[in-house]
């Protein structure tokens, strides 16, 4: 199988402080892989230099051949940890926006999930709560056809009910056949939807794993994890 | 993409000032009601309203230049959220160019820097207007057309080429102050950790210090050198300034349009 993203030697400094030291990897097509790691391991960091937010220092990232650039970005979409929309603009504005500047984003498709979690198009971004604004923003994100999805920390503030919600949406997605990254800390709820591990700490990738082969040794993700990282 | 991106920028602060421009406006004709009661009914009024009209007035005056500097910080503010705010975040992930996300939002603000101007004029406008006698108002527009006429007639190649020079300075230096605006920001994105807003603010400043700093070593000792041999005229500082101020708008554009294109880091 053709691999979607290729990471080679990827370093990203941030003044002398390493976050990403020499990073190497490669994630196939139609697959769901979760990102885990304690804080400050370079989660959120590696996921914005795939998505051309950041840039690294060294190394390469390909993404379905591509350099991260303006055509990478046709195809991937990403979700970040913070609320990066404005709360002046309305929910209908932003479907506006996304059908402007995204060639691959499905109108109907978002505003069927926007209905279904009963949020109103015609309200400003500023009248909705915390949690509301998480999910119009995952919707916009999770409304296009993109080949890789990033979500950073997608389930972190919302609900029991839209996280069921969310995990939905991914699962749907995978089923279309596009990868997904997740990165979280809640371990357990992505658990069952999840491909393949990558655990990163200390800047470094430390574990990389298919979930199948581990729950059939008799373990599981969480379990994992929580050796590797163990406080005390 | 360029025209999208310019598209959606422009209206998203045309959705903000345009309440401003209208506001300007509107104090262009109430200052000109204003000095026109009060010319009118100057005998009729009573000390208490004489003075109320006349700080009413004055209050509105300044509440213009108020307008003003609001435009500007917003033109400002809407290039600091899409750049260096969370917003950049979606910024940046669109299938756009760093041309395209630079040129589309600097041109978008040149724009609004202009139209400020034109509604600033045509406020003045109304409000001298308004504050003349409607009679009057022929006799004066009539005798600024013979005014312009006149010029008109005694027009020499001097007078054109002075014209001409005035209005590309004018051009060049609107766009000289966009550009170190976008420089700043950028600038300041990059550099910042954190306070991002408090460092674009004193890049401003630091970059409006450091260019009269830079005009006045370049070009005081030419002057001076020239006006020494006797060789020195107007054209000399004008041209000397122009090169100097093109110099600096083209440095802040490439460096800014360098940064963004190599040391993108939205933390």
């Amino acid at each position: 199988m053709n691999n979607l993203l290729e990471i080679e030697n990827l370093s990203k400094r941030y003044g002398k402080l390493v976050a990403l030291d020499r990073l190497n990897i490669k994630i196939g097509g139609g697959k769901i892989v979760g990102l885990l790691g304690p804080n400050g391991s370079g989660k959120t960091t590696l996921l914005k230099c795939i998505a051309g937010l950041l840039t690294a220092e060294e190394g390469k990232i390909l993404v379905d051949g591509k350099p991260v650039g303006v055509e990478t970005k046709k195809i991937v979409s990403f979700l970040p940890e913070r609320a990066c929309l404005d709360p002046s603009m309305t929910v209908k504005e932003y479907l506006n926006f996304f059908e402007t500047f995204f060639a691959d984003f499905d109108r109907n498709k978002a505003e069927n999930m926007l209905s279904s979690l009963q949020v109103n198009p015609a309200a400003r971004l500023k009248t909705l709560s915390k949690g509301t604004k998480e999910k119009v923003q995952l919707v916009l994100t999770m409304s296009r056809r993109s080949k890789l999805f990033l979500l950073d920390e997608p389930i972190g503030g919302v609900d029991p009910a839209a996280r069921e919600f969310i995990l939905t949406a991914i699962l749907n997605k995978y089923r279309e056949g596009a990868t997904i990254i997740v990165s979280t800390h809640l371990i357990r709820d992505v658990e069952e939807i999840l491909d393949e591990y990558i655990f990163l700490q200390y800047n470094h990738f430390t574990a990389y794993g298919s979930v199948k082969d581990l729950h059939d040794q008799g373990r599981t993700v969480d379990e994992l994890f929580r050796e590797a990282f163990r406080c005390f | 993409m360029f025209l999208k991106i310019f598209r959606h920028e422009f209206k998203k602060l045309f959705s903000v000032t345009f309440i401003l421009f209208g506001a300007q406006l509107l104090l262009g004709l109430f200052v000109g009601v204003s000095v026109r009661i009060m010319t009118e009914m100057e005998s009729a009024l009573n000390v208490f309203i004489a003075s109320s009209l006349s700080g009413v007035m004055m209050f509105s005056v300044l509440a213009m230049g108020v307008v003003c500097a609001a435009i500007s910080i917003l033109i400002v503010y809407r290039f600091y959220r899409s750049i260096s705010s969370d917003e950049a975040y979606l910024t940046f992930s669109l299938p756009a160019t760093t041309k395209e996300q630079l040129g589309a939002r600097f041109l978008v603000m040149y724009l609004y820097n202009l139209i400020s101007y034109v509604v600033l004029i045509l406020a003045i406008g109304i409000c001298v207007l308004t504050a003349v006698p409607f009679p009057q108002i022929s006799e004066m527009l009539s005798s600024v057309m013979e005014d312009l006429r006149e010029l008109f007639l005694q027009l020499d190649v001097s007078a054109v080429l002075y014209s001409v020079e005035g209005i590309f300075a004018l051009l060049v230096f609107s766009l000289l102050s966009v550009s170190e605006t976008m420089f700043a920001v950028i600038l300041a994105h990059v550099a910042a950790k954190k306070h991002k807003a408090g460092a674009t603010v004193g890049m401003l400043i630091a970059l409006g210090y450091a260019e009269g700093i830079l005009f006045e070593i370049v070009t005081l000792p030419v002057t001076l050198a020239l006006a020494v041999s006797g060789r020195y005229t107007l054209q000399v500082s004008y041209f000397l300034t122009m090169i100097l101020a093109i110099a600096f708008l083209v440095v802040c554009s490439v460096v800014s349009y360098r940064l963004i294109d190599r040391k993108l880091n939205l933390d």
